[in-house]
């Protein structure tokens, strides 16, 4: 496998001057996937176009509750001018942004030009990228495909991902964006579901995984939990030091503990220095590419 | 004397730019939704932070500009 960091491994947007185009006729090709949804892994095969709603709750109408330039992400992808849309997919009880990424409805209705416009002046005004995140981006394709035909055609564009999506999804999204931020959020199949309510969690997030290194630059993203280090951290590792070496992994170790994190014992709590000391000793030991 | 009828809570909408920080007991600082300003503000408490300096490098050009 090739090591994620050589430049034949990296498949930035491969023409960014007919970007523009393709994300809009992608965009009008998954307004039409709303009407049997197959845009995440829940696979709920609902019409969205006709009001009915899947596990996310989402209908047609993609909604963003924030929109800044912001630096807390990766030094390299920093300033992003990010675009956070309403709803999600997952049910993470640890969601910092719970209210509005389990509710669809929360924000004001995205209108693709107008944020274009607000991008484009992000850039001029120093931003380094242009990111789409959530809640889950995903549930909302064509609303950020049309957003990304209105951002300038040499942007960088990050797509920021929870890796929850079908493979239809990164069919419509192959091609659109440089960079990839995807999480691996849980090192087995158990805690995802008693966390976030989805089932089949690690295959259907490392086959994300294994086709984002593929198609684009991939980060792969692991917020620290406390009391998961050695059922969720040590595997994620432990899987992506044996399948996606070289790639860019992104340790985050401040959980916050908020929204219905209280549901659980263990997450009641913040990272206590030494958990966080030992997870970044075992990515050290596994030879991971750790980047702040 | 008249009282005004309860009045119902604003629509959740667009959130006004916005970063929040969790200060813990023991002095560590949390963030979320990071913006250049704050960044600017936390180097300043923090200064043998190795990340901060980046983060913060472009406060000139960015504070909430794009609004």
């Amino acid at each position: 496998m090739l090591p994620m960091n050589s430049p034949a491994s990296r498949a930035r947007c491969s023409d960014p001057r007919q970007r523009p185009a393709l994300a809009r006729a992608r965009a009008g090709q998954a307004r039409a996937a709303l009407a049997e949804c197959h845009l995440c892994a829940h696979h709920c095969g609902v019409n969205r176009l006709a009001g009915e709603r899947g596990v996310c709750r989402a209908g047609a109408e993609a909604r963003f509750f924030s929109a800044q330039t912001e630096v807390g992400d990766e030094l390299e992808l920093v300033p992003t001018f990010a675009v956070a849309l309403g709803g999600c997919d997952l049910r993470c009880d640890f969601c910092i942004t719970g209210a509005e990424s389990w509710n669809p409805r929360a924000g004001t209705p995205l209108d693709a030009v107008t944020m274009g416009a607000r991008a484009r002046q992000a850039l001029e005004n120093g931003a380094r990228s242009v990111q789409v995140l959530g809640g889950e981006p995903t549930i909302h394709l064509p609303a950020a495909l049309a957003f990304v035909a209105e951002c300038p055609a040499d942007a960088t564009l990050v797509w920021k991902t929870n890796a929850h999506g079908s493979a239809q999804a990164r069919q419509l999204l192959d091609g659109l964006f440089d960079v990839w931020v995807a999480d691996f959020k849980f090192g087995n199949n158990a805690c995802a579901e008693r966390l976030a309510g989805a089932r089949d969690y690690l295959s259907i997030t490392r086959e994300t995984l294994l086709w984002a290194a593929r198609h684009t630059e991939l980060i792969v993203r692991h917020l620290l939990m406390p009391g998961h280090l050695e059922c969720c951290w040590a595997p994620v590792a432990a899987w992506l030091s044996e399948a996606l070496p070289g790639v860019k992994v992104s340790l985050r170790p401040a959980f916050w503990p908020t929204w219905y994190s209280a549901r659980h014992s263990e997450l009641r709590r913040t990272v206590s220095p030494g958990e966080s000391a030992r997870a970044f000793a075992l990515a050290r030991e596994l030879g991971l590419d750790l980047i702040s | 004397m008249k009282t005004s009828p309860p009045t119902c809570p604003p629509p959740i909408g667009e959130k006004i730019a916005a970063c929040e920080l969790l200060i813990l007991p023991d002095g560590r600082v949390l963030t979320h939704n990071l913006t250049p300003a704050v960044a600017a503000v936390l180097q300043k408490l923090a200064p043998d932070n190795r990340d901060l300096p980046q983060r913060a490098s472009n406060r000139n050009t960015v504070v909430s500009m794009e609004r």
